[in-house]
């Protein structure tokens, strides 16, 4: 065929998949074209790479080479349709400054801390990791090693790194980036119903009349899902779509209703939604009665600043101290209810009880919700001084007019502005408590949504349980009757699993400055441009006791400060699994090698594991605070005899007891699953075992009979599957959770709330618990009172302006991917400082100028843009994160979500002035 | 990530077109590069191709698309990069 007519046969090709996925017919010309045009590609079905939607792609290969990328018409989520950044997923992988060998900093061919980054053999960079992790486990123990993977990491990837950790080094020191983008929803799920991940599912956009986007810029952020509203919208005209923003997005173009609201009083306006389904009378009484209680918890739980200030910065002292003694704000008096008035200095003392909450009557509820009037709320939320107040209320009242309709479906979604807060775990459960309050959950139609950022943040982070305090399937290191499951099913010696809860990822960062950690192995992330307050965490990387190993298949910021650079396979050069927001769970085959010496996470992590003995890690083994049965304070007990009694010699590496056990060795490579593809996991391991299908079984079992049931591994590929939303029960996948009618583990009644966590709780009022006995509330969930509460820092006269971060469309994340890709990197080459153009007029600033954007902790230099995509309101700037030449991080504020431990990277307080030599770079 | 002289990049786009409005496709027909295939009044959609010699290229035609009068929305469907069809045939492109 000659290149022209191949060129007209691949156009034919690519215009009948076109056809496809909109359903409509293809005519035989164009079908016969494309047959021959494709005939020596061969298609898989893949998972887009991206965000946490869980797109179906058709992935096209030749040559050991992806050459086509097609949205999979056959997925229930994309339906076919791919977003800006589905050109990416073949491309990321040909980026011409892709890692591809070791490297490790040498000085003459030694390792050193101020070595240059020189190539390496697998084994020689291997040798001194392992050669590291022994000095700094000797000196610190197991808590001075730590693992920063995931939401990207795969569910076996994620699995094999937790057992890993929690088995193998009986250190909980491994957290997810997820930690950074799902830990509020995965507190809010936890607290409100006793298990982790959503009731409903995609379905409810087709199933809805009402969509209510709160701090969740969907058409960006989530395109394809904002596909389907918009498509439903235009088809069906009563449906309504309202926006809550703290400035205008391209969201906002589609919102029947846009509130633009003033940052952190989502809070209060949640209260004014509850206090309007009371005062209307739009109580679903039957299903509250039958299916709910009412709860409250501490107001004063901090902000989860450091608690060593040792190392910070003399400007950051008045943040944390404001954490410290909080000095009552006006609008806070009124809303907390309490006796002090505004002005009056309160005590931030239950920090350390953040989670703590019992029960209260309906008449507390009531009570406490009463001060959340239209005029109270509207007065403290309006976020664009511009809009008439007259005009902002009406808004407030068309929204609650939206909640309180019984009539109508329901549907909110939110995603960073609402779990980046410092009361992120607070505006999951406020979401709930209205929902619940209106009988509007877990039921067709009606649900309340977090949308996931990153593509295996439930999947992976969640339900395999990367976080410091989780083992699989929702269980916890500090549950006893979990660890002995988790150590049973691990076939582990009983007392071998860490009890304490390890550091979250920010405090891993605190620890790493602070010299609590010193040897961190970072994993599918980039977390030194991702963690916010950075220019300590730069420092603490380069501490020179510190040793800092980064996987990763691009250069960034985080490889930049690594004293050793592993290089990774990426998305098809491996096999692997991803689980979306939705609960489905998809799976996709290796289909090309992964460039040089690039090598699977999972392979690096099974690899390592063969260089740790038993001998040398289940010994008894110091831990600070931890208090065992039958030992020492401070001491986790030697469990090298009971070892020996399971058959484990003291000599066994992790990789005997762990990976390669009798039963994972059954479960043979080849597999005719594969249908000829290449594993290079097993390849590279000389395992004539499945790593991925084996480590998957295994896996599964915790979830299995535990509500998390997934399927076979082999089930994933069948030719009618695209994923499967768990739990999965007889082959059926289940839709809509806590739903008898949908979901098996309903036991009686149409809804039940079967989580187990947290369910015996003290009953109490607002003000804290009674001596009374507990009460069980099987079954049910909580509609929590959350008080409106100021954020630890705000705009002040010297750093006026608030501060907020996020994506934009064309990036992900640090932009390590997506900025190899030419059309999305000259599409948005650089981050832009978006602001009101009187804000920037008031500062001598144009469009385009040079500013310094400032804050107590650090500043950074970028452009000004008053136009554009963002319409920002005065008084607040906003700044992407993807670019490390504009490292935002640096000026971001490392307080949290106390209970989630989720960092706030949506408000913080900054002044901009115009840069010198404006004109210039 | 550098674009590889030998390689041609073809997308094919799903074109949603306002009610009535039958001159999108004429409209669509002025974008070099670009190919309408079906168009399906009925429905609204209409089936298009980009071909061009980058994927940078391929971006830009795919947003001025989306930019054509008349264009509610111009979703990506496939994308293939292909060495063979390159070469002394080669025809069309954005640039």
């Amino acid at each position: 065929m000659s290149g022209a007519s191949r060129r007209e046969f691949l156009r034919a090709a690519a215009a009948a998949a076109t056809a496809v996925a909109a359903g409509l017919p293809v005519p035989g010309r164009l079908r016969a074209q494309a047959a021959q045009a494709t005939s020596a590609v061969r298609w898989d079905r893949g998972v887009c790479r991206f965000c946490g939607t869980g797109c179906g792609i058709q992935v096209g290969t030749r040559d050991d080479r992806i050459v086509a990328v097609k949205g999979d018409p056959d997925s229930p989520v994309n339906r076919g349709l791919l977003c800006v950044k589905g050109y990416a997923n073949a491309q990321i992988l040909y980026g011409a400054d892709r890692l591809a060998t070791p490297q490790l900093r040498l000085t003459d061919g030694a390792y050193d801390k101020r070595g240059t980054l020189t190539p390496v053999s697998w084994e020689r960079a291997f040798d001194e990791m392992a050669r590291q992790f022994t000095r700094v486990h000797a000196e610190l123990g197991p808590t001075g090693v730590a693992v920063m993977g995931s939401g990207q990491y795969t569910i076996q990837e994620g699995y094999a790194a937790a057992k890993l950790v929690k088995a193998g080094w009986r250190s909980n020191n491994l957290e997810p980036n997820a930690r950074h983008c799902m830990a509020s929803a995965v507190a809010g799920f936890m607290q409100t119903f006793g298990i982790d991940e959503p009731a409903g599912c995609y379905d409810d956009i087709e199933l809805t009349d009402t969509v209510v986007t709160w701090g969740a810029n969907m058409a960006e952020m989530h395109p394809m899902l904002w596909a389907r509203v918009t498509a439903k919208r235009l088809a069906d005209p009563n449906y309504r779509i309202a926006h809550l923003t703290t400035f205008t997005t391209p969201t906002s173009a589609m919102a029947d209703l846009e509130i633009v609201i003033r940052p952190q009083t989502d809070l209060a306006i949640w209260n004014y939604l509850a206090r309007e389904v009371l005062v209307r009378n739009a109580v679903d009484r039957a299903f509250v009665d039958q299916h709910c209680v009412f709860a409250a918890g501490y107001t004063d739980i901090g902000y989860g600043q450091r608690g060593d200030e040792r190392s910070m910065y003399p400007a950051e002292h008045d943040t944390r101290a404001n954490e410290r003694v909080h000095t009552l704000a006006a609008d806070e008096a009124v809303a907390q209810g309490r006796p002090e008035k505004a002005g009056e200095r309160v005590a931030h003392d239950r920090r350390a009880n953040a989670s703590d909450h019992w029960l209260i009557t309906a008449d507390e509820f009531r009570a406490a919700v009463e001060p959340y009037t239209l005029d109270f709320v509207a007065g403290l939320s309006r976020g664009n001084a511009d809009e008439p107040l007259e005009a902002f209320r009406a808004k407030l009242v068309q929204l609650a007019d939206l909640y309180c309709d019984r009539a109508r479906k329901i549907v909110s979604f939110w995603t960073m502005g609402f779990n980046q807060s410092t009361r992120g775990t607070w505006l999951n459960e406020q979401a709930y408590m209205v929902h619940l309050l209106t009988g509007r959950y877990a039921a067709p139609g009606n649900s309340a949504f977090s949308l996931t950022g990153q593509p295996s943040a439930c999947g992976t982070a969640r339900e395999v349980g990367t976080f410091a305090h989780r083992l699989p399937a929702d269980m916890s290191v500090e549950n006893p009757a979990d660890r002995r499951r988790a150590e049973d099913l691990w076939r582990l010696p009983a007392g071998t699993i860490n009890p304490k809860p390890g550091s979250h990822l920010t405090e891993m960062m605190r620890d790493l400055e602070d010299g609590r950690i010193k040897w961190l192995w970072v994993q599918v992330t980039n977390p030194f441009q991702s963690t916010a307050n950075a220019n300590h965490w730069v420092e603490a990387a380069r501490r020179p006791d510190a040793f800092i190993v980064v996987s990763d298949v691009y250069p960034g910021v985080s490889t930049g400060l690594a004293d050793l650079v592993l290089p990774s396979a990426m998305i098809f050069e491996k096999w692997g699994a991803y689980g979306n927001s939705e609960r489905r769970t998809q799976m996709w085959r290796q289909q090309v090698r992964a460039p040089g010496d690039a090598r699977s996470d999972l392979w690096q992590i099974l690899e390592f594991s063969k260089r740790l003995t038993i001998r040398d890690l289940w010994g008894a083994q110091p831990v600070a605070g931890v208090a065992v049965a039958g030992e020492p304070a401070g001491r986790l007990p030697d469990v090298r005899a009971a070892a020996r009694t399971l058959g484990h010699r003291p000599e066994a590496t992790l990789y005997d007891v762990l990976f390669a056990t009798a039963a994972n060795r059954q479960v043979a490579w080849p597999d005719a699953v594969a249908e000829d593809r290449p594993n290079d996991t097993a390849r590279h391991l000389g395992a004539m075992w499945f790593p991925e299908k084996a480590l998957f079984e295994e896996y599964a079992a915790f979830g299995r009979g535990h509500a998390h049931d997934l399927a076979p591994f082999d089930a994933y590929f069948s030719a009618d599957v695209r994923g499967l939303r768990w739990p999965v029960v007889k082959g059926r996948e289940t839709r809509w959770r806590f739903n008898g009618a949908h979901d098996p583990y309903v036991t009686r009644g149409s809804f039940e709330f079967y989580g187990p966590a947290m369910k015996v709780l003290p009953p109490g009022d607002r003000t804290g618990p009674a001596t009374a006995p507990p009460v069980s509330l099987a079954g049910k969930a909580k509609i929590f009172f959350r008080p409106y509460t100021a954020p630890p820092e705000v705009p002040d006269a010297t750093y006026d302006l608030w501060l907020s971060t996020g994506r934009v469309l064309e990036h992900w994340h640090s932009g390590t991917m997506t900025r190899r890709v030419p059309e999305l990197h000259r599409a948005v080459p650089a981050a832009l400082l978006f602001m009101h153009p009187d804000d920037a007029a008031r500062r001598g600033l144009a469009r385009h100028d040079l500013a310094w954007v400032a804050s107590r902790r650090g500043r950074v230099r970028l452009r000004v843009e008053t136009q554009g995509r963002y319409g920002m309101p005065r008084g607040s700037v906003y700044v992407p994160w993807f670019d490390e030449q504009v490292f935002i991080n640096t000026v971001t504020l490392d307080a949290m979500c106390p209970i989630s431990k989720q960092t706030d990277f949506k408000k913080c307080a900054v002044h901009v002035t115009k840069a010198e030599h404006s004109t210039e770079g | 990530m550098q674009d590889v002289a030998d390689i041609v990049h073809i997308a094919g786009v799903l074109v949603r077109v306002a009610p009535g409005d039958c001159e999108v496709s004429d409209r669509l027909a002025q974008q070099a590069g670009v190919q309408t295939h079906i168009d399906d009044a009925a429905t609204g959609q209409l089936v298009v191709t980009i071909d061009a010699p980058t994927l940078e290229a391929v971006r830009a035609v795919h947003e001025a698309i989306a930019r054509v009068p008349g264009v509610v929305s111009a979703h990506l469907v496939c994308h293939v990069a292909d060495a063979a069809a390159a070469g002394p045939g080669r025809t069309g492109g954005a640039s």
